[in-house]
């Protein structure tokens, strides 16, 4: 673990949660889905408790923008599912009160399509759907991953078998998706003939999603090199806090990453963006056995 | 897989396209031509009689000089900055080290020196990166993080900003509101500063193209691929008719040719494009890269209601165009383009 930024990470969120309960990105803006639902998680993996439970509070709010029909909507203006609910939903789970909300959140999430893909332009195959930002879009890899990762968490709590058609849509949705040096673009490996470049979060968000849980299954070896190599130049909290992650979940060091991740946030305070700080909290305390977007022993009942 | 060239051939026989998805996030720009006035609100409507627009030689990125420059053109222009509340919108895309993807730095941290001297309120620079999501990397790696720093001007992520959803002043996307910041509700005027480039689905990027990096990533996602949805030219046109910039800056110093925005070529152009009209500095720009306005769909129907097109209607200040033109490479399947004469 580096240093003493950790507590200094929580300390920064735990004095920018807003009233509402919720968190925004930047400190004086509106609460909103994906940095609350990153700071609940990171408050969460503390390890120790916060006066005023801030996480209660967090997940009061993120409770709050659940629809009846179980979907966290962008707005109250647009009932549109919003893509963070995949997080939201990862946030929520293993809080034994909280798992009716799950029940119905995880119900409604696994009926969110993304279009088929265009072919015209692409290798893609357009049977695998994955998730999209915002409809009517085709399924991106960043939406995607974080969707099969929150399945994945929230399986037991849902329809074994729409469980088993999505999971195995994500999955082939990301291999098909994979850029030809082994990492992932935002969603094409492709287009109209030219090979595009990884990129690191989506590369670590892909390889989180794809970590074998059954035991038996190989590992992506390439990808994970590939994302090493990446992470050895990487200049931001978010590209460091993703790639950690997927390391961990992988077992693989992170030291070093680790070291250059405070050396950022000494230099730029990840531009005091709330969400990347709750991933850098998130980053510092995964292991294998304990992590934020993998299922765990209860979950997967193989670990 | 077909190639650009044979993609854009298929593309032309197809029946009315008018928002072809791609999962890359790619439509072709095709608006309607027909029924525009049925297309906007009386209030979208804000062509000038005519428009003035400035061309400069800036042969570098020295920023002395660079300033110079861009205090001549808001003069020639008739620019009046003081009081106001400014936000610089300039186009950042990667991480791009030499700035020949973005709009290069020195000319922000330029242009935001000169509006301060001129008596702004205040200045700051505000973007949406529409392909990385990646903001602290994009800034960090182009050196625009530094340069805002020794500078002290604020930098605003407008794919995280609060947003609000707002009506649309044009109908060419087929939706009526969009999500937009709520900071462009703070500023009394945007100024679009794109990079002069090519661009593989939309033919140029300049400074209508630019706005795109006003529409929030939290909503729409990384790439937004929404507005390629609904067809690029398009939202370029409903987003410019709603949320429009009040000035433009164009990046020609070194420009991009060939697969742009972001595979092309630099080419070596040392102009900068100035004025209050989008519309006149983006045709002007056109006409720099050897291209006919007219040809490029979003830039003609903005032409009947966003700004002028129209030679006649622009009045050019500053270097004369003629000698200054230079004809750029255009993305495979784009080459018709640069013919002399619309087709028929």
């Amino acid at each position: 673990m580096p240093s003493s930024e950790p507590s200094e990470w929580l300390e920064h969120l735990r004095r920018h949660q807003n009233p509402d309960g919720g968190f925004a990105y930047f400190a004086g803006r509106k609460s909103s889905l994906e940095p609350t639902a990153l700071a609940a998680l990171a408050l969460s993996k503390a390890g120790k408790p916060f006066a005023g439970d801030p996480l209660r509070k967090a997940r009061q709010y993120l409770l709050g923008r659940q629809s009846p029909s179980g979907h966290w909507p962008v707005s109250g203006d647009d009932r549109t599912p919003a893509w963070e609910s995949s997080l939201v939903l990862l946030s929520l789970v293993g809080d034994p009160t909280l798992e009716a909300a799950c029940r119905v959140g995880i119900s409604a999430f696994l009926n969110i399509e993304a279009q088929a893909a265009n072919t015209q332009a692409t290798t893609l195959n357009p049977q695998w759907r994955g998730w999209n930002w915002y409809p009517p879009t085709p399924g991106w890899v960043e939406p995607t991953s974080l969707g099969l990762m929150a399945v994945r968490r929230l399986a037991r709590l849902a329809d074994s078998g729409r469980v088993a058609a999505r999971l195995e849509d994500g999955r082939q949705y990301l291999l098909d998706r994979m850029a030809p040096d082994g990492g992932w673009n935002y969603g094409n490996s492709y287009v109209l003939g030219q090979a595009l470049p990884s990129f690191l979060p989506p590369s670590a968000m892909a390889l989180m999603a794809l970590q074998p849980t059954d035991g038996a299954s190989k590992p992506l070896e390439r990808s994970l090199q590939r994302l090493e190599t990446g992470l050895q130049t990487a200049r931001s909290g978010l590209a460091l806090s993703w790639g950690i992650l997927a390391l961990a979940a992988y077992g693989r060091p992170v030291e070093r990453s680790n070291a250059e991740l405070t050396s950022i946030w000494q230099r730029s305070r990840f531009l005091e963006n709330s969400a990347v700080i709750s991933l850098a909290c998130l980053a510092a305390v995964a292991t294998p056995a304990d992590h934020p977007f993998l299922p765990g022993e209860v979950e997967t009942g193989v670990r | 897989m077909k190639n650009r060239r044979e993609f854009l051939q298929d593309f032309a026989l197809w029946p009315p396209c008018t928002a072809l998805a791609l999962a890359g996030g790619a439509c072709i720009s095709r608006p309607d031509a027909g029924q525009e006035a049925s297309h906007w609100t009386p209030s979208a409507y804000r062509k000038p009689a005519s428009s003035r627009v400035a061309i400069l030689k800036a042969p570098a990125y020295a920023e002395g000089p660079l300033a110079d420059s861009i205090r001549r053109g808001f003069a020639l222009c008739g620019l009046q900055a003081s009081g106001l509340r400014i936000l610089l919108k300039p186009n950042l895309v990667e991480g791009d080290p030499q700035g020949l993807i973005n709009t290069h730095p020195a000319m922000v941290s330029a242009a935001a020196e000169v509006l301060r001297s001129l008596g702004a309120a205040e200045v700051a620079v505000a973007e949406g990166c529409g392909h990385q999501r990646d903001t602290e990397y994009v800034l960090t790696i182009s050196g625009l993080l530094d340069r805002l720093e020794q500078a002290k001007v604020r930098f605003i992520d407008l794919n995280l900003d609060d947003v609000s959803p707002v009506e649309l002043k044009s109908y060419y996307m087929g939706v009526r509101k969009l999500f937009f910041p709520d900071t462009l509700q703070q500023f009394d005027l945007v100024i679009s500063m794109p990079k002069m480039k090519t661009h593989h689905w939309a033919g140029v990027t300049l400074s209508m193209k630019n706005l795109f990096g006003l529409v929030p990533g939290r909503i729409y996602g990384w790439p937004k691929n929404f507005l390629h949805q609904h067809d690029i030219g398009r939202s370029i046109l409903d987003i410019n008719s709603t949320m429009p910039a009040g000035f433009s800056i164009v990046d020609g110093i070194v420009a991009m040719e060939g697969n742009g925005p972001i595979q092309g070529s630099p080419k070596g152009m040392g102009l900068l494009v100035m004025g209050s009209d989008c519309v006149a500095v983006d045709a002007t720009c056109c006409r720099l890269m050897g291209i006919p306005p007219e040809r490029i769909e979003y830039l003609r129907i903005a032409g009947r209601f966003l700004g002028n097109l129209l030679p006649q209607d622009i009045r050019l200040v500053g270097e004369p165009i003629g000698g200054l033109s230079s004809p750029f490479e255009m993305p495979p399947g784009f080459e018709n383009l640069r013919q002399a004469s619309p087709p028929s």
